[in-house]
């Protein structure tokens, strides 16, 4: 399969105005479609190292961007979104056309694939363990885990931990990292070399731009990990790092709490997290600068004594 | 792709599940879209794999199956579980607490209740208890939805149900009706025969319609109710109703056409006997039919208006959503509907005001 | 007082543990429970059979080696709040409930 950046910016450019580039994301495929031409440098740049799924013949959803008609092209200059063909969500500034694209791939990833359990966290992975980062946006989570992905940890997902039901392992979909405002100056200053996508102020989240994964991580897109801690990151500008024990109890309750469909899932969702947070070191952790924050997650995971040594239990007394 | 439309597929599908072993692989590009947007993909999930022809799918598509079952599953578990708490809140009144629509197929266990996506609860009380059954509700937690006072003013009044009420913590709804059509409209089926026919479940306080009346009502609510926003959705749980009664319960093919003379509900029959054999290819018997024809049918030319209307409004294609007819059937639709719930005068009034607060929405209007 | 409680007929309950503490799903009305020894000993007392409030206490008291008088009223206030939610009922025959409590 080639993959995104071996074909010229042509061939992407029909495949995008025409039927759609299929993209390979891990446990779902997408299509993403659009006619606007200033997408195509973007795509090709975040999504360049994706294998394009042309042999499938059918994939879970379908995006495409497209400018608004009539009035809302000309004098509004909106986009307007459609998810399989139905037109999706409000129509939006044409000028914010990549997060939106971003934005509705997201959408689709957390709110279709119900065969699986899907958490509201990012996920990296160290020594053949993954670590979950679970946090409202603000928590910094974004930034954190640009930061790791960018000290070598492999990327599973910057958003959401996909889980199939029953199982101890979470599914990879590495896709471009979220980042706003002042956490992309923060990246740029971390790792000069990092390839950010470009920026688009104004949207409802501030100013947001998009870490490229890996390559590495888009190649192992279907290598899944089995977790071993979750850690609850919250940015506070100037504290000083540390990490937080906390329950099992209290980091299955956040979790879900957190999740996309736990409740959905029933006994399937409950049994599902109680395995992986069975596996987990839990911990809170405050965090001033993002040096600091990845050097104590990489002690975290060297540790070996911060693995769980008692398994939890099934039933009362 | 043979040229058919996507509505087509679906029916297709929906008809006969078993084929879908059979379909080809782009087919079913065309197909998931489809159902997903009739809002039936549940539905049709729940067939694949109560006719054990899940296995035999493509992968993918199997995936995409399983994905939309636990959703329903979900729904059905709430319906559940909120009439245990209603019943439980109603127990000190002595009501007979009679289930509508979705809880009604839920409790009852019918395949018109799986694969659905719906977890309001509606059940039917006596008028004259509506008061003592609200007090009760709202001693447990529920709340009246907030509405603009109009529309307050029109359910009280005008209608043949209260104000959705929501629970506080749960956030779940409940609709307490006390007749099945708005009492504005041209139709009155006596909501006392409706109660003293309804049959008792399993468990005990709790009560459903007679097989016929849950035809009837489902009936009443497609073709006259609603918005036919419901559509295809509301069809199929037509066509599950009518088949499993029509095989199970001995005498319902020969009193469903009586019964709906005697609570007025004919044209509504008529139109949903004929839709459900024409797109669903549901099994009613000959007898019955003529029957139905005879007695609901509306003079000529209607229903051929009508056909075409509903097939466009019940199952658009992707490209008749981009054009203007589609559009158009649904609005015609809506027209009639609210037309046979009230006088011009009154009709003219309503839409007045709904129009202009679809331009002016109210800081007083919840949010769904 | 001389109520007897249970579990209503045909509840799903599953629990973990971990640290000390109980983690309860139940299934009927979807609901995650996070309980500490005490609660767990409650429910779990009231599955294992229909019990009386006060030998419910007892019991309860002898096993986690607390005083009576200390969790006496915790475990009513619980088991009121366990009615509310639907996961305990009084063994009596439900009547008009004497106090005007409501869901939370």
């Amino acid at each position: 399969m080639s993959r995104v950046r071996e074909l010229t910016a042509p061939a992407i450019a029909d495949r995008l105005r025409g039927p759609g580039l299929a993209l390979d994301l891990g446990p779902v495929v997408a299509r993403l479609g659009t006619t606007l031409p200033e997408l195509l440098d973007p795509v090709r740049l975040l999504y360049g190292g994706f294998p394009i799924a042309d042999h499938e013949p059918l994939v879970d959803f379908e995006v495409r961007i497209e400018p608004g008609r009539m009035l809302r092209r000309w004098i509004a200059r909106q986009g307007v979104a459609f998810v399989d063909g139905q037109r999706a969500f409000a129509p939006f500034p044409r000028a914010q056309a990549l997060p939106m694209l971003e934005w509705a791939v997201n959408w689709c990833t957390f709110t279709r694939p119900n065969q699986y359990l899907l958490l509201h966290s990012a996920v990296v992975e160290r020594h053949g363990r993954c670590l979950l980062l679970p946090g409202k946006p603000g928590s910094g989570k974004s930034t954190l885990t640009a930061g790791l992905v960018l000290s070598g940890w492999r990327l599973l997902s910057d958003e959401v931990a996909v889980v199939p039901p029953g199982a101890h392992h979470v599914l990879p979909v590495p896709r471009p990292v979220g980042l706003k405002d002042a956490s992309i100056q923060a990246i740029e200053r971390f790792d000069a070399g990092a390839v950010i996508g470009p920026r688009t102020p104004g949207t409802r989240k501030g100013t947001v731009a998009h870490l490229r994964p890996p390559d590495d991580s888009v190649a192992r897109r279907h290598e899944p990990a089995g977790p071993a801690w979750i850690v609850f990151p919250r940015f506070e500008a100037g504290a000083v790092t540390a990490l937080r024990p906390i329950s099992r109890p209290e980091a299955f309750l956040r979790v879900a709490h957190e999740s996309f469909n736990y409740s959905v899932l029933g006994d399937v969702g409950f049994e599902t997290l109680a395995e992986i947070v069975d596996r987990c070191s839990c911990y809170a952790m405050r965090y001033g600068d993002l040096a600091t924050a990845i050097e104590a997650l990489d002690d975290l995971v060297t540790d070996r004594s911060s693995r769980p040594a008692i398994a939890g239990s099934e039933a009362p007394r | 792709m043979t040229g058919r439309t996507d509505r087509d597929l679906l029916l297709g599908a929906l008809r006969d599940p078993l084929c879908l072993g059979r379909l080809e692989i782009h087919a079913w590009s065309e197909l998931l879209p489809a159902a997903r947007r009739a809002g039936v993909l549940a539905r049709l999930a729940h067939l694949t794999q109560q006719r054990g022809v899940d296995d035999a799918l493509p992968p993918r598509a199997r995936q995409q199956l399983a994905a939309a079952r636990p959703l329903a599953e979900q729904h059905a578990r709430i319906l559940r579980w909120e009439v245990s708490r209603i019943r439980d809140a109603l127990s000190a009144l002595d009501v007979r607490l009679v289930l509508l629509k979705g809880a009604a197929y839920v409790l009852a266990g019918l395949p018109a209740g799986r694969g659905r996506l719906a977890s309001d609860v509606d059940v039917l009380v006596p008028r004259g208890r509506i008061a003592e059954v609200e007090r009760a509700l709202l001693a447990r937690g529920f709340r009246s939805m907030k509405l603009h006072p109009y529309d307050q003013r029109y359910y009280r009044t005008w209608s043949h149900e209260l104000p959705p009420l929501r629970h506080e913590r749960r956030r779940s709804v409940v609709d307490v009706h006390h007749t099945i059509l708005p009492l504005t409209g041209r139709v009155h089926p006596d909501p006392e025969k409706l109660l003293a026919a309804a049959e008792p479940l399993a468990e005990p306080g709790l009560w459903v319609l007679s097989p016929e009346d849950l035809v009837l009502h489902s009936a009443t609510h497609l073709f006259q109710d609603g918005d036919l926003g419901g559509g295809l959705r509301d069809l199929l749980d037509l066509d599950a109703l009518l088949r499993d009664f029509g095989e199970r319960r001995s005498g319902f093919w020969s009193q469903l056409v009586p019964r709906a003379e005697s609570l007025g509900l004919t044209r509504p029959l008529y139109y949903s006997l004929r839709f459900c054999r024409r797109l669903l290819e549901t099994p009613v018997p000959e007898s019955t039919w003529r029957a139905a024809e005879q007695a609901g049918r509306p003079p000529r030319p209607l229903p051929t208006l009508m056909d075409e209307l509903v097939l466009r409004a019940v199952c658009p294609d992707r490209d008749d959503r981009r054009t203007p007819g589609a559009q158009a059937a649904r609005v015609v639709l809506y027209a009639r509907s609210h037309w046979l719930r009230m006088p011009p005068w009154l009709l003219a009034y309503h839409l007045t005001r709904k129009a202009l607060r679809a331009w002016v929405p109210d800081r007083d209007e919840a949010k769904a | 007082m001389g109520t007897a409680w249970r579990l209503p007929d045909g509840q799903e309950l599953r629990w973990r543990s971990w640290d000390g503490e109980y983690l309860l799903y139940h299934a009927n009305s979807g609901d995650t429970h996070r309980l500490n020894a005490v609660g767990a000993a409650v429910l779990s007392g009231i599955a294992a059979g229909s019990v009386e409030t006060a030998e419910l206490v007892e019991r309860i008291a002898r096993e986690l080696q607390l005083e009576t008088n200390a969790i006496h009223e915790a475990i009513v206030d619980l088991l009121a709040r366990f009615e509310d939610l639907g996961l305990v009922e009084p063994v009596d025959e439900p009547g008009p409930r004497a106090d005007s409590a409501r869901d939370r």
